[in-house]
């Protein structure tokens, strides 16, 4: 009896947790909208890691990510007042983020885009793959800065190309043909390492 | 092109992941913080500034306007009231001058009619004439010019005289014309005096209007100077 009568509170409890959560959230983001260091500092400690972790998707070198993290923050903190709470903050945020690491790797690195129109629909093994996040990001870390936005936007933030050519200013074919060329170079690589292991073993 | 399998893994893998920033960030992101709130408020403080002394500036110059303008009126007003004074009192002046004159015609007249009779009188009215015109320091020597004036005046009109009466006589028939020709004896005869008087009149009112004119330039001349000095330093401190 006293299982069961948990077990149907539960999920009303849960639910009463989320919206507190939510309140709790709207409150903070009210707070450090008007420049109250505590709140900020509540939002950065519970979104750093995960941000700094998309900034390094794109930014091989982690000091520099964490500084585009950081700039990305600024933005956050002094665009504030402009968030809706209409999609997830998180997401709000990521997208500062995304945006921050384009825009570093575009000024500062002046990342280029060949406008070619190459591509192909490659059926791309689908192999059950046993990679670390390490492996992965090392994978990622070895594509050219303009296949990496490419891929990353596609691949990981689920853009779809004709957001992907408006984010960075290119054509759509020419989205495409990064991407193409991104994923033949993470197959290279993929079968380079395998043919090691397989060497080795 | 959808996203495959290994993507999806990819993306799985990368979502859980997260990187611990530095300590040291957010005291970066701190000290950014502070330094953007810092310049947030210092421009909102210097433009209220700027609002407030542009605003007390205006109330300024508005003052000083009117004041310089009610100053300017004020002393155009008491120029005129000195100047019209001024007048009045020459006026007086010059009709003190005159009326010894009128009043010692009468004793030449008299001289004149009575003959060298009178001479003894004739000067003692003088010196009265003269005692008063001693209160006015500078009038005993324009009476004595005056005097000397209707004195030739008078042997003009002497000389004239008989001519005069021989007109008249040969005229007198004609009445309708004597008339004409005691206008025209007045016209010739008048003139003299009234050029006297007229000139005096004339130098003093016009030395006096370029005295007025001259005063009222200037007036104006410092008004439309003030006025144009705080115009372009409004006008700087906009631009500022």
């Amino acid at each position: 009896m006293e299982n069961q009568h948990r077990s149907t509170h539960q999920p009303i409890r849960t639910v009463l947790k989320v919206i507190n959560l939510h309140q709790e959230e709207k409150d903070i983001i009210k707070l450090a909208a008007d420049n109250n260091r505590h709140a900020q500092q509540k939002i950065y400690v519970k979104h750093a890691p995960k941000m700094l972790s998309i900034c390094r998707q794109y930014i091989k070198d982690l000091h520099l990510a964490e500084d585009v993290m950081i700039t990305a923050f600024m933005k956050v903190f002094t665009n504030l007042k402009n968030f809706e709470h209409k999609g997830s903050f998180e997401g709000w945020i990521r997208r500062i983020m995304v945006n921050e690491c384009i825009s570093y790797l575009r000024v500062q690195k002046k990342v280029g885009f060949l406008e070619d129109e190459y591509y192909v629909e490659d059926t791309f093994n689908n192999i059950e793959s046993h990679f670390s996040v390490d492996d992965i990001q090392s994978l990622i870390d070895g594509l050219p800065d303009g296949y990496k936005m490419v891929f990353n936007l596609y691949c990981i933030e689920g853009f779809k190309h004709q957001e992907i050519a408006k984010m960075l200013g290119i054509n759509e074919g020419t989205s495409k043909s990064q991407l193409s060329h991104a994923r033949k170079m993470l197959q290279e690589q993929i079968n380079k390492q395998k043919n090691y292991v397989n060497g080795t073993e | 092109m959808e996203p495959n399998k290994l993507e999806q893994d990819f993306k799985q893998k990368l979502e859980q992941r997260t990187i611990q920033p530095t300590e040291m960030a957010w005291d970066r992101l701190d000290a950014m913080l502070s330094v953007t709130e810092e310049k947030k408020k210092k421009p909102n403080r210097t433009w209220m500034y700027m609002a407030a002394s542009f605003l007390a500036l205006l109330l300024v110059g508005s003052l000083f306007l009117n004041q310089e303008s009610q100053n300017a009126q004020n002393g155009i007003e008491n120029n005129n009231n000195t100047v019209t004074q001024g007048k009045s009192e020459r006026n007086i002046t010059l009709e003190h001058t005159v009326k010894p004159t009128v009043i010692t015609n009468p004793v030449i007249k008299q001289q004149a009619a009575v003959a060298v009779s009178t001479n003894k009188t004739a000067p003692a009215k003088n010196t009265e004439v003269k005692k008063e015109a001693v209160k006015n320091n500078i009038e005993p020597t324009v009476n004595k010019e005056a005097l000397a004036a209707t004195i030739t005046n008078d042997a003009v009109k002497v000389k004239t005289g008989p001519a005069k009466i021989t007109v008249d006589a040969a005229n007198l028939l004609a009445s309708v014309e004597s008339t004409g020709v005691t206008e025209q004896v007045a016209a010739t005869g008048k003139p003299k005096k009234q050029s006297v008087k007229v000139d005096s009149n004339s130098l003093l009112t016009s030395v006096e209007g370029e005295l007025n004119e001259s005063f009222r330039g200037k007036v104006l001349q410092s008004v439309a100077k003030n006025y144009n000095i705080i115009k372009s330093s409004v006008a700087s401190r906009n631009h500022e």
